[in-house]
């Protein structure tokens, strides 16, 4: 493994998905109107080191304009690693992403990711981090104040602009997350567990404000969460990752119109249809990494 | 008068300025002594001296100032004026001279110091019992007293441009090591090319650098500044390295998604991300800079805390020795509590580490 070969392929032609593989640079022409294209997507981390790891195998996933889309999956089965590549912060190392027609080869502003952890820049002023994107682009401070007060509107902290990031709590930061990714409006917004820190109660009232926000955002939304029940709440479709590598084990539609009552049996039923699928692949990286050797 | 600088190890209060003998066989004797080389001596050398000239091809000036415009003895005066009218009767040519002695005559400078340090040594004494001195002596050592400001100025003025080395060193020191530390990040070329003589020089003591810095500079304030410097650039150049290595990546993550330029990523996200870090080393350094400043000052490369506390070594004064430390302690305690402070207004988002801890 340590040497400087070509990197491994593990198996893909065992598993008869060669054909993505073989893909061409030129882009397929269902990708221009999709948000998000991953065709035969992997990533090795490490290739060719004694660590090396892979974390995804052969992706497969298209996000259409608008659409809200849940990735469910057991903790380190390379969700995150996803919404870096499709961010553009890493590359892929087998497969295609494509965003609107275009190769996803670098970070965009039309691609917001927000990251689990709370990034926001302690040295700035709310409204300042808010505007970070803003004034990387150029606008005018006046412009850059008004945008960011109306993105902090949405997120309900208007009154927070001029605070520091560490008055906040940890939601209120979240939100300000959330708002600084919606500055920008981006096209695709990239979220990875951003409310995994919050209570219960909290975790509600911000997926409602998130839904709020999504919907007067036209934004594509690809959320991750390790909660069942935030994905029956807010999915259009729940996209189950198997354990590592990652892969897609099912996509689980959700056809219920919003506000969805946690309560109903449909809810009820989806809940325990994927607490079954993703409690086969918990139990799965239990076997496996007991299996491994000591 | 007898130059101290041609002495090596000059002692202000031991080593005097004054007539080198009183007759001119004494002043022969002396000057084959010191021109003449001894083999039983190392340190002597055998120099060409220049061949006598004959005296009435000699030309002599005599200046009844002696130049330095110092007080003179009336019976001095009348001495060496009746010594000159007979020696003008001889074949000697002799002219009168009064030449403006520039400024930076340089005995003049040494006799000052030399009046302070018998002063600082016997000055108490002396005003007690000035009859027990030689009126010249007693003059100097009265010189000495009155000499320059008031103790307190004194303090004050010696405290104060120790300070100013060591803010002037610091300041260059962070400014410079922030840049190279950041441009080696930045260019992997700047990096190949200084990286490796920075790591090689980091670990030479500040010490060394003395002699260079006298090359360099001479005397002043220059390389007792360059001292200072050259005792923090390279750490602290090795610290701003570590501290962007280390910048929080989701920081640099969030600069990329937002379209942030290389030059933009570095500017509005590393530098402020490292500031506080990059406060920290200032303040561990802070100590080595203090170091730095006084022993340039105590080799003779400025005045200056370091110069009294060797003035203090020098003539044996212990309570001088313990007032400087002192002084040395209580304002390196400031200025470390100056650099809190400026954190605090400065980077107003770094949590106070005590407050955390102030519970348990
Ligand atoms: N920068 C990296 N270098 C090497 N390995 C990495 C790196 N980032 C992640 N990995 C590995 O890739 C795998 C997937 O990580 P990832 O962070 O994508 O998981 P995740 O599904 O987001 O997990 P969680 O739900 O706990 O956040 C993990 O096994 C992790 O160890
Ligand atoms: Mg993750």
């Amino acid at each position: 493994m340590a040497s400087s070969g070509p990197i491994p392929t593990f198996g893909f032609q065992a598993l008869g998905e060669s054909v993505h593989q073989t893909m061409t640079t030129a882009p397929p022409a269902f990708s221009s109107r999709s948000a998000v294209v991953c065709r035969g997507v992997g990533k090795v981390w490490a290739p060719g080191t004694p660590r090396v790891h892979e974390a995804l195998r052969s992706i497969d996933l298209d996000i259409a304009p608008g659409e809200f889309v849940v990735l469910l999956g057991p903790s380190g089965c390379g969700k995150s690693t996803l919404l870096y590549l499709i961010a553009g912060l890493q590359d892929a190392t087998a497969g295609e992403l494509w965003s609107f027609g275009d190769r996803v080869e670098a970070p965009s502003p039309d691609r917001s990711l927000i990251f689990q952890e709370t990034s926001l820049f302690p040295w700035l002023s709310v409204g300042q981090n808010v505007a970070f994107g803003l004034s990387i682009r150029g606008d005018t401070p006046d412009a850059r104040r008004a945008t960011a007060k109306e993105a902090l509107a949405r997120v309900g902290l208007a009154e927070a602009i001029d605070k520091r990031p560490d008055e906040l709590s940890g939601g209120m930061r979240q939100r300000v997350a959330v708002a600084r990714a919606l500055a920008m409006r981006p096209k695709v917004l990239l979220m990875d567990e951003p409310f995994a820190a919050l209570d219960v109660q909290t975790r509600a009232k911000m997926q409602d404000f998130l839904l709020d926000v999504w919907r007067a955002s036209n934004a594509s939304v690809l959320f991750v969460t390790h909660h069942i029940d935030e994905a029956v709440a807010v999915a259009d479709r729940v996209v189950v990752f198997t354990s590592r590598p990652g892969r897609i084990k099912t996509v689980v539609p959700i056809d219920m119109p919003r506000p969805r009552d946690p309560f109903s049996p449909a809810a009820e039923a989806l809940r325990r249809q994927l607490t079954g699928l993703l409690q086969d692949e918990v139990d799965r990286a239990f076997a496996e990494q007991e299996a491994l050797p000591a | 008068m007898a130059d101290p600088w041609g002495f090596p190890g000059t002692l202000p209060g031991i080593a005097c300025i004054g007539p080198i003998g009183r007759t001119v066989a004494d002043t022969q004797a002396l000057f084959a002594a010191i021109a003449g080389m001894h083999p039983a001596d190392p340190l002597s050398q055998d120099l060409p001296v220049a061949d006598p000239v004959p005296v009435e091809r000699l030309r002599i000036a005599y200046s009844p100032q002696l130049g330095l415009g110092l007080p003179l003895d009336a019976d001095v005066r009348t001495a060496v004026a009746a010594a000159v009218s007979v020696l003008r009767q001889s074949v000697l040519s002799i002219t009168d001279a009064d030449p403006d002695w520039p400024p930076s005559t340089a005995e003049a400078r040494i006799l000052a110091i030399e009046d302070a340090g018998l002063a600082d040594l016997f000055g108490a004494k002396w005003r007690a019992t000035p009859e027990l001195f030689d009126p010249h002596v007693g003059w100097q050592v009265g010189a000495g007293m009155d000499a320059g400001p008031p103790p307190a100025l004194a303090v004050v003025y010696t405290a104060a441009s120790t300070i100013g080395r060591v803010l002037a060193g610091l300041v260059i020191a962070s400014v410079l090591s922030v840049t190279i530390g950041v441009a080696t990040r930045y260019f992997l070329l700047f990096e190949r090319l200084t990286l490796p003589t920075i790591t090689l020089l980091a670990p030479v003591s500040p010490i060394v650098w003395l002699p260079v810095a006298i090359f360099m500079f001479g005397i002043g304030n220059k390389p007792a500044i360059f001292m200072v410097v050259v005792a923090l650039l390279f750490h602290m150049t090795l610290s701003t390295i570590a501290q962007i290595d280390g910048v929080n990546r989701n920081f640099i993550n969030v600069a990329r998604t937002m379209g942030a330029s290389k030059r933009q990523t570095y500017t509005r996200v590393i530098v402020p991300a490292i500031l506080p870090g990059m406060l920290l080393v200032l303040r561990m350094n802070l100590f080595a800079a203090w170091m730095a400043v006084l022993i340039a000052e105590s080799t003779g490369v400025g005045y200056g805390l370091g110069q009294v506390i060797m003035l203090a070594r020098n003539t044996f004064n212990p309570s001088l020795v313990f007032f400087t430390i002192a002084l040395i302690g209580v304002l390196g305690f400031s200025f470390d509590f100056a650099l809190r402070m400026l954190q605090n207004r400065l980077l107003y988002w770094v949590p106070k580490g005590s407050e955390a801890l102030r519970g348990l």
